[in-house]
């Protein structure tokens, strides 16, 4: 019996012989202890829960979504307007079959939190299977350069945050986010430093409940 | 190189991109989360943020290296600030949330991450029979009837997936060394 062996033995709690192997290794035999810790690891519930199977389209959509803002690159000024073009096609693609065409599921108006701002914007959102698909239609913010952007979140009569993407301005922009509408009614719109922090900052623009 | 390639899609927002980093890494992802928060809505919600921060922070990502450890660090701080927000939303109490230890659930979050990549790198049926033994505790004999294949067959693909195991995850040995 060689290491290779008497590990995958000693990983699958089979009985080895003290006398064998084992007695003239001391790789082996200071592998005891680890693998032991291993195979115990092995039978963790966190490790077989799968996550459900539409999450990846979900991160497809955050991400391309996300994507299709023109945030810029290390650089660049902006994304170049291919990928933009890119993102906004493929998402089309990819949740092809999963949205709903037509009129909008709902509607909702974000008006602006300062007093003194024009600022709103119109929200339509089509609920799909992959989450929720939302046209902004935004007037009145101004154009932030690239060390902030616009961020949508959607949030949860209990408090919990979901970002749907990001943005520059004024103008029409598509999002996508993989919760309900139902389940997250409140969306507002913050402006966030390019930081990297995926947090709310705090500084809410526009909010449907405003 | 492939990985490379992948991470320069991924970069520019590629969908297939994304669905292929999500397919090497995401259930990882999930694994750590959920270990972590103990609650599959949050878990999912943590993969989401992982691979949007990742899209957003790729510029800084080197493209040759190994995006694991890298996905796993964003990973980890989402999942420290999904937790100090569940927190601080059933406490309301903002002050002191950022000095708070973590709980035990984060600990050995990068080892579950590694083993969990490693069982993904298994075939469907040899992860069968580590779920069967490991997780559901059977015996080989109740491993063979609840997956209706041969006792022997059982024992043939518990060995070579044990030796894979094995083999995937001797780096976490020798960094416990």
């Amino acid at each position: 019996m060689n290491c290779e062996e008497l590990q995958a033995r000693l990983l699958a709690g089979e009985p080895v012989a003290a006398e064998g192997h084992l007695a003239s290794c001391a790789a082996c035999r200071s592998a005891v202890p680890d693998l032991e810790a291993l195979r115990q690891r092995l039978a963790d519930p966190a490790l077989w829960e799968e996550p459900s199977p539409e999450l990846g389209d979900r991160v497809v959509a955050t991400v391309v979504g996300a994507a299709g803002d023109r945030r810029p690159v290390r650089g660049r000024r902006w994304i170049p307007a291919w990928v933009a073009a890119v993102g906004t096609v493929a998402a089309a693609v990819v949740f092809v079959g999963v949205v709903r065409p037509g009129a909008p599921d709902w509607e909702v108006e974000l008006r602006a939190t300062a007093s003194g701002s024009v600022a709103v914007a119109q929200v339509a959102g089509w609920n799909t299977d992959a989450g929720t698909r939302m046209e902004l239609e935004v007037e009145g913010l101004r154009r932030v350069g690239p060390d902030a952007y616009y961020e949508l979140w959607l949030t949860s009569p209990d408090g919990r945050h979901v970002s749907a993407g990001t943005f520059r301005g004024p103008g029409e922009v598509t999002l996508w986010a993989g919760v309900r509408r139902a389940d997250y009614p409140r969306i507002w719109v913050t402006l966030e430093p390019a930081d990297g922090d995926p947090a709310p900052s705090g500084e809410t623009v526009l909010d449907s409940e405003a | 190189m492939a990985d490379a390639r992948l991470m320069r899609r991924f970069r520019a927002g590629d969908p297939q991109a994304v669905r292929e980093l999500y397919e090497r890494h995401g259930r990882a992802v999930f694994t750590v989360a959920l270990r972590a928060l103990g609650d599959r809505s949050l878990a999912e919600e943590v993969v989401q943020q992982t691979f949007l921060q990742a899209w957003r922070a790729a510029h800084t990502f080197d493209v040759d290296k190994d995006p694991a450890p890298w996905l796993y660090a964003i990973a980890r701080r989402v999942a420290v600030d999904t937790y100090r927000r569940e927190r601080r939303h059933r406490q309301d109490r903002v002050d002191d949330v950022e000095i708070v230890a973590l709980p035990p659930s984060f600990e050995g979050m990068w080892e579950a991450w590694e083993v969990r990549s490693a069982l993904d790198r298994l075939s469907d049926e040899e992860r069968d029979v580590i779920e069967a033994t490991h997780y559901l505790g059977m015996t080989h004999e109740q491993a063979a009837e609840r997956l209706g294949v041969p006792v022997g067959t059982v024992k043939s693909r518990s060995h070579r997936a044990h030796r894979r195991l094995a083999a995937l995850l001797g780096h976490l040995r020798e960094a416990s060394a």
